[in-house]
């Protein structure tokens, strides 16, 4: 039996009724790991001993009866730049290559508690810095669906590691569009929470007023489940929220015939590939079919989206890597002073990105310039807030492509990092206003996967993903997998 | 207005950041272009106080003290110590 392409629910299904063991399935795992993942570099390392353990603990446990939690023996990946302690976290940089962190990431945590088993880290853009994984200091991770192309970024690792069913489910964060687009890319589920929602402690800050954790899946409800279990307000991150959380997975169900639907007219403007526009047009018909109302909306504001997150994200960005200083944590280059120690471990092992972005937060806070783009950029960014609220009140959600193409080929945009900024053109309005969105398979273009983007109003998770289900259950897509050469 | 070599020296040196002549060359022309992208915000008028959100809220908590037992593993992390303390050059070299 082909135990990885099953769904958490039939998973679970299966160890009630004592079909097969938590050890079947992740060994089953840990082989396609060890006969794909050479080709397709979605891991940064793996746990097979570790997670092997788990298993056999968890086996044990269902055989007595015990209780073992809302996600017992579900293989989880997480992306390197949230801790796992005593497992090694790089964030796909030279300067953390060997770090061991003594804690985990609360989401992590929750996830452990409820009895995932985690199969081991997945390759990102270094620090989360990327839109196609090939920024990361240990090479790239390759797109399933065809090896000559990326697969999307910066959590690539997590994206390409679900699609091809060497993960069950994984973690991701989302910046500026880091879960949405590789799922795009990848022919995955990927949902980025309302910021506030998942807890941010542990997760290795790129720029903290838009980060957010969430998961990747192949179908809707295996995303409902995880997301189920890392929502909801941590102490130690200021930035969560008391609010309850929905049920997800009973929301799922709900019908979508009273829902409004907006299409922003300027997601589809310039830049965008024509059979993309294409496939999602078909997408959003499907609404219509399903009995939802479908209308048009502008979002004015939304060709600063951009402008104002490279003002804003490099701003926090300087601030967040300062730590990385070779003194308390991370590798060191000697030097025979400390100004020199700075420079030269911060200069050698920071990577081009990185250190781009940091020279950027630098000059837009430096005296002069501040005025002129940091202070014009926060005001955008209430702009662009305002605008989905005006949205927002006539809709109930909005319906857009993740990114503007299918996945590009490796080395395409990396001699000219503006236009890979660009990539997350239709992404970083959402971390702007904070506001939740999945994307899930929404079609095809020369047999590469196509993404939907459903945007929702903050705290609506439990509408976009009832949406996704409903379309998700309305269409095929889902069900075609990337075929590896062997 | 475009930015210079020196600007980009100027940069690294305040970001604490060795460069290589390549990446100065290379880092002048690209943060010129992304910094003439942003210009874009100019073209943006001003924003009505009506429609300027509040700001995500940030959440209190009781101020209680927390027994923090991992010191140990924290210290573990640092690239260089002697027992329990943190080993750094000196901040002034001997030619100084």
């Amino acid at each position: 039996m082909e135990l990885t392409k099953l769904t958490i629910a039939e998973l679970q299904q299966g160890y009630a009724n004592r079909q097969f063991s938590v050890t079947e399935v992740v060994s089953q795992y840990l082989a396609a790991i060890g006969k794909l993942d050479g080709k397709l570099k979605a891991f940064l390392v793996v746990q097979p001993e570790s997670a092997l353990a788990r298993a056999t603990e968890l086996d044990r446990a269902l055989a007595a009866g015990k209780e073992i939690g809302a996600l017992a023996g579900v293989p989880l990946a997480v992306k390197d730049c949230l801790l796992t302690k005593g497992l090694q976290t790089t964030a796909g940089s030279q300067i953390l290559a060997h770090y061991l962190p003594p804690y985990n990431a609360t989401a992590v945590e929750r996830l452990i508690k409820e009895g995932v088993i985690i199969l081991g880290k997945t390759n990102c853009d270094e620090f989360a810095m990327g839109s196609s994984t090939e920024n990361s200091a240990f090479g790239p991770t390759y797109n399933p669906w065809d090896l000559t192309r990326v697969p999307g970024g910066s959590s690539g690792g997590s994206a390409a590691a679900v699609a091809a069913s060497l993960s069950l489910v994984a973690l991701g964060s989302d910046t500026a569009g880091s879960i949405r687009q590789p799922a795009s890319f990848c022919g995955v589920v990927g949902l980025k929470p309302t910021y506030g929602r998942v807890s941010r402690f542990g997760l290795i800050a790129m720029a903290s007023s838009f980060d957010t954790v969430g998961p990747f899946s192949r179908t809707v409800a295996d995303s409902a489940q995880v997301m189920q279990i890392i929502a909801g307000q941590d102490a130690r991150d200021a930035t969560s929220q008391a609010r309850p959380v929905d049920d997800y997975l009973a929301a799922l169900t709900k019908p979508v015939k009273d829902l409004t639907i907006g299409v922003p007219q300027e997601f589809f403007a310039d830049g965008l590939d024509k059979y993309v526009a294409q496939a999602v047009r078909q997408a959003i018909d499907v609404f219509t079919n399903l009995g939802a109302r479908v209308i048009s909306v502008s979002l004015p504001t939304l060709p600063y989206a951009l402008a104002a997150y490279y003002v804003i994200m490099p701003a926090e960005v300087s601030a967040n890597l300062a730590r990385y200083d070779g003194i308390k944590f991370g590798e060191r280059i000697q030097a025979d002073n400390l100004l020199a120690l700075y420079h030269k471990t911060r200069g050698q092992l920071l990577g081009s990105e990185a250190k781009r972005r940091i020279m950027l937060g630098t000059y837009v806070l430096s005296s002069g310039y501040y005025e002129s783009y940091y202070k014009r950029a926060q005001t955008a960014r209430r702009a662009i807030q305002a605008d989905f609220v005006r949205a927002f009140k006539e809709v109930d959600v909005l319906a857009t492509p993740t990114a503007p193409t299918v996945a590009f080929p490796l080395g395409s945009h990396t001699s000219d990092p503006l236009s890979m900024y660009l990539q997350d053109v239709y992404t970083v309005p959402v971390n702007i206003a904070g506001l939740p969105a999945i994307s899930l398979p929404g079609g095809f273009v020369d047999k590469l996967p196509v993404g939907l983007q459903l945007i929702g109003s903050a705290w609506s998770e439990s509408t976009i993903l009832r949406l996704a289900y409903a379309y998700e259950q309305a269409t095929p897509w889902h069900n075609y997998t990337p075929t590896l050469p062997a | 207005m475009s930015l210079t070599k020196n600007d980009v020296l100027h940069l690294a040196k305040l970001a604490r950041l060795d460069l290589t002549a390549a990446e100065v060359d290379n880092y002048a022309l690209q943060l010129d272009e992304v910094l003439h992208y942003l210009d874009k915000l100019n073209e943006l008028g001003a924003v009505s106080p009506a429609e300027v959100l509040a700001g995500s809220a940030l959440v209190g908590r009781v101020d209680e003290i927390e027994e923090f037992n991992n010191s140990t593993n924290l210290l573990k992390s640092a690239p260089a110590k002697e027992g329990d303390l943190i080993v750094v050059p000196p901040v002034f070299s001997a030619n100084q």
